[in-house]
């Protein structure tokens, strides 16, 4: 009874909230804020899950309607969800549209990737030694690794950040902070895919370094990617126009990709992606029809994902995570902004120049949604409290971040006395947190 | 048939089960295996296939915290049912060109990649595609499907025509279930004469027990029926008659089923009183003398232990008073089932005329929600997909068709999936000591089919061709039939007899799933009803 609650009440929340009613609300900036990013249905899932109530001084038992443990044995449905954001970002990467961005967009990239690694690494190793008090780097490894990785990149959604009068160089700067996001979140896949595995567990349990292991899973996970992606190729010719058929093909790689990831205990989303870099630069037969069935489903999928995130995390992470969750927000807030601005306008060698002041920079502050997938795919490969509370910073931060900037430029437009300065049309009305 | 397509895709299927293979070969490293979480002894699925046990272990985080690791078949679940999606989608393909139906094809590759044909192929130590712990893994899946098919089952059926065809069903109906009842029946007396429920509990009981097992073997898939007539996309006197005849016959199965099996167990339990009164020792043996002993086997020691405690107890309930709350039972099941599924029915028309949007999504999430309903009240999922489905198709036509339309385009991945877990269930092991029983089922079974439709057929006056392929939809057996068997094998396990029995009747019904979809579906292509996609 409640695994099959669990996953109603999921699915069920992730429909609702992606439905008319939910299209309405998201008019207004709050309500784009907390929607679109997935904040209102991560409070749902809190509300759900076992932790909140006790906070306020409820007794679990009494108000738990999904426990994690429940929801975690429905691992291979939920990897599914996994495995469908991993493709959907794999498919991102079509060799034209790569060859196509421009040498500015892959230097901002590689700028904001060392960045993030350099900068939130050292953050989030200091911090989490702080937190844990860990003698050693291979127990927390998985959580740097997490940390680190999932700073790369940023939201790729920037119409709440246009402007009413946009340019031609506005324009050219909402496409580079768009497509560094997207292809920063490619980048945070693989970091974590590539070295969550450094790390592994020993027969007795116990944390240690193996690299050549990782470096071998990692080479087995691209084998298979290639052999699942040819075999998804022929599958895609053989299935045709019949959406059914598609259907069929599309679940089947889906979940056997991701089922196949979590089995080798490395995150189903990378293996995912990677079939999905593959699927989409192999020749043949064309693959939009199922590229578009991937795509329809997208905010469902994220919003679901955004309650099982709620429902997963752990909110006891005490003075020292909730200082982690506020030094990784603090220091998005104020260093990639403006670091995304000086390596933007140095990367960019077009006139006329890119704005100095756009606010559109203040996108750069704002999470990639994807850091949300990667931290639940931890969970869910080892539900340890350590990687439930991990999943609470990452959520606290992603919140800080996201309204952070908001206050600010609300403030920053009042002193200046325009209270019209983005689109009057509003917020987006469409949006998705992955 | 063209072969180099037909080879393309049987090389894609290899490719797919090595691909699965290797992986599994390498997950499966002894740090995952080893351990097990608390040092608990294995269950029965586990130590019948060590390889594939589900290893959860008890770890320490990075805080110091413990906590339970996944279990290795959890985890593996996600590969197993992505084999299976895309496995059994496959040889669908490849069988439908060889002129099969793509269920057999289906179930065909449930029953290769199931643990059983993976024992017998690699051993039971050896790594095969599906494992035990993740079959019952799958069931939530299976759950999900078995809503859906009874969903669009009941949308196919137009109570205007049962209306017009009511004589010819219901003949037809009665004279292939009697049949069936009486050939199965008599056969199953013959095999449980001479075993200790007929020493103890006479013809009788024997006989009892014998309907009871043949009621089994007079259900068929409602499953199986759609499946086709949706493949086939087949329409005519045949297609609505058998797809009628089959739902009514679930009907009428519950409750034969119901008040046969209480009669047999209230006589099975008189035969274990007799037993208990007639063991020589008091208290009754342990399993040390009994092994000692050449006249008492181990499961009649348990039987008579257990017998002497319910005695002590005052727990051996009268038989009228069991009758009475398996009646009750029976109408509350019957009737609740009926009653939610006319609910169901009625909230999904709300839902199509008010809301509408994210329909295959919804109609997921309200098969899910049917079979939650059904598990959590004691009620039948199939029957409450049934009503529903009817409910819509009659009550509200309009809206009806966008939801069948819907189901539609779910249903390859349904019925793929669907069949290819019941494949997984099969077992070929199990037919080794009982083959001749199996073949004596089976072949009078499709005889006794054949000649109570036949006569059916006659009586009500239904025209050829359709009277003469007719008993082809009642061969195919699926989920139901295999739950049946179990309840049969769960009710009477202590008698030694059993085991045989249901061994018997599983590799029948794996037999009758094989053949069925097969003739059925000659059946309705002799009967003209197969219309081409362009029709």
């Amino acid at each position: 009874m409640d695994i099959f609650l669990a996953i109603l009440i999921v699915i069920g929340l992730g429909l609702l909230s992606s439905g008319r009613v939910t299209y309405r609300l998201r008019r207004s900036r709050l309500m784009v804020v907390l929607l679109s990013g997935g904040w209102l249905a991560i409070f749902v899932g809190m509300l759900l899950g076992p932790n909140f109530f006790p906070l306020i001084g409820v007794t679990e038992a009494e108000t738990t309607l999904v426990s994690p443990r429940a929801l975690l044995e429905s691992t291979p449905l939920l990897m599914m969800g996994l495995g469908w954001i991993g493709v959907m970002v794999g498919l991102q990467l079509r060799w034209e549209v790569v060859r196509s961005l421009s040498a500015g967009i892959w230097k901002v990239l590689l700028a904001d990737a060392s960045l993030s690694i350099l900068l939130f690494g050292g953050i989030a190793l200091v911090g989490i030694h702080l937190w844990t008090d860990a003698d050693a780097l291979a127990p927390i490894w998985p959580g740097v690794l997490l940390l680190t990785a999932g700073s790369i990149g940023w939201s790729m959604e920037t119409r709440s950040l246009r402007m009413a009068n946009a340019t031609e160089t506005d324009a050219r700067l909402d496409t580079l902070i768009r497509a560094t996001g997207a292809l920063g979140g490619v980048l945070a896949v693989t970091v974590l895919g590539l070295g969550y595995k450094i790390v592994t567990r020993d027969a007795d349990g116990a944390f240690v370094f193996d690299l050549t292991g990782a470096i071998g899973r990692a080479a087995l996970i691209g084998v298979l990617a290639v052999l699942v992606a040819l075999l998804g190729r022929f599958a895609i010719g053989l299935a045709g126009k019949d959406r059914g058929h598609q259907l069929v093909v599309f679940l089947g790689i889906v979940v056997f990709v991701a089922g196949i990831a979590t089995q080798l205990d490395l995150p189903p989303v990378f293996a995912a992606m990677l079939t999905g870099v593959i699927l989409v630069n192999l020749k043949g037969n064309s693959i939009e029809g199922f590229e578009k069935f991937i795509v329809k489903a997208e905010f469902t999928v994220a919003t679901m994902f955004a309650l099982l995130a709620g429902i997963l995390l752990d909110p006891r992470i005490g003075l020292p995570g909730l200082a982690l969750a506020l030094v990784m927000a603090l220091a998005r807030i104020l260093v990639k902004p403006a670091f995304t601005r000086w390596a933007a306008r140095r990367s960019d060698e077009q006139e006329p120049r890119l704005p100095d002041d756009s606010p559109l920079y203040l996108g750069a502050a704002r999470q990639h949604p994807i850091f949300l997938a990667l931290a639940v795919s931890v969970v869910l490969l080892e539900p340890s409290a350590y990687n439930a509370r991990l999943l609470t910073i990452v959520i606290l931060s992603g919140l800080l971040c996201e309204l952070l900037p908001i206050f600010a430029r609300r403030a920053g437009s009042r002193a200046l006395g325009d209270e019209n300065s983005t689109d009057p049309r509003g917020a987006p009305t469409q949006g998705a947190p992955a | 048939m063209k072969v180099r397509p037909t080879l393309t895709k049987l090389g894609a299927i290899a490719a797919l089960v090595a691909v699965a293979i290797l992986a599994r070969m390498l997950a499966g490293t002894p740090t995952q295996v080893e351990l097990s979480a608390s040092g608990d002894p294995p269950s029965q699925a586990s130590s019948e296939s060590p390889a594939s046990e589900p290893a959860s272990r008890l770890l320490t985080d990075a805080l110091g915290l413990t906590f339970e690791s996944p279990s290795v078949g959890l985890l593996e679940t996600g590969t197993g049912l992505g084999v299976l999606l895309l496995g059994a989608w496959l040889l669908g393909k490849v069988l439908a060109s060889v002129g099969f139906s793509k269920i057999t094809g289906y179930l065909v590759f449930g029953i290769l990649a199931g643990p059983g044909v993976g024992a017998w192929i690699v051993g039971k130590d050896g790594t095969w595609l599906l494992t035990k712990p993740q079959q019952e893994n799958l069931q939530l899946v299976n759950d999900l499907a078995i809503a859906l098919i009874a969903l669009t089952a009941g949308g196919e059926i137009k109570l205007s025509f049962v209306r017009k065809a009511f004589r010819s069903i219901s003949l037809i109906l009665a004279f292939e279930f009697t049949l069936v009842l009486l050939v199965v029946g008599a056969l199953m007396t013959v095999l449980l004469n001479g075993t200790v429920i007929a020493e103890y509990g006479g013809l009788v009981t024997v006989m009892l027990v014998a309907s009871v097992i043949a009621v089994v073997a007079t259900a068929n898939s409602p499953a199986v029926v759609m499946a086709l007539l949706s493949e086939t996309r087949a329409d005519g006197p045949m297609a609505r008659t058998a797809l009628s005849i089959t739902v009514c016959k679930d009907l009428l199965l519950i409750i034969v089923f119901a008040v046969t099996l209480t009669l047999a167990s209230t006589a099975a339990t008189n035969a274990k009183q007799t037993l208990a009164e007639d063991l020589p020792t008091d208290p009754p043996p342990t399993l040390a003398e009994a092994e000692a002993s050449d006249e008492l086997t181990a499961q009649e020691v348990l039987l008579a232990q257990e017998v002497a405690e319910e005695l002590e107890s005052g727990e051996l309930k009268s038989s009228s008073s069991k009758q009475s709350s398996i009646a009750s039972k029976l109408t509350r099941q019957l009737g609740g089932s009926m009653l939610a599924g006319v609910l169901v029915g009625g909230l999904l028309a709300f839902y199509v005329r008010k809301v509408r949007s994210f329909l295959p999504i919804v109609l997921v999430l309200g098969s899910f929600a049917v079979a939650l309903i059904s598990k959590e009240l004691g009620l039948k999922t199939l029957i409450v997909g049934l009503t529903a489905g009817l409910v819509m198709s009659n009550l509200f036509q309009t809206i009806a068709e966008d939801v069948f339309h819907t189901i539609e385009e779910l249903s390859v991945p349904v019925y793929a999936l669907f069949f290819a877990v019941a494949g997984t269930k099969v077992d070929p092991g199990v037919l080794g000591g009982v083959w001749i029983f199996v073949v004596l089922l089976v072949t009078l079974r499709l005889g006794a089919i054949w000649g109570g439709t036949a006569l059916g057929c006659k009586v009500s006056g239904m025209e050829p061709p359709a009277s003469r392929w007719i008993w082809t939809a009642f061969v195919p057996q699926a989920g139901v039939s295999l739950a049946l068997a179990i309840v049969v094998y769960e009710q009477f396990y202590e008698f030694k007899f059993a085991d045989d029995v249901f061994n018997i009747l599983l590799s029948a019904i794996a037999i009758n799933e094989l053949i069925g979809p097969i003739l059925f579906k000659l059946g309705l292509v002799r009967a003209g009803e197969v219309r081409s996609k362009g029709d």
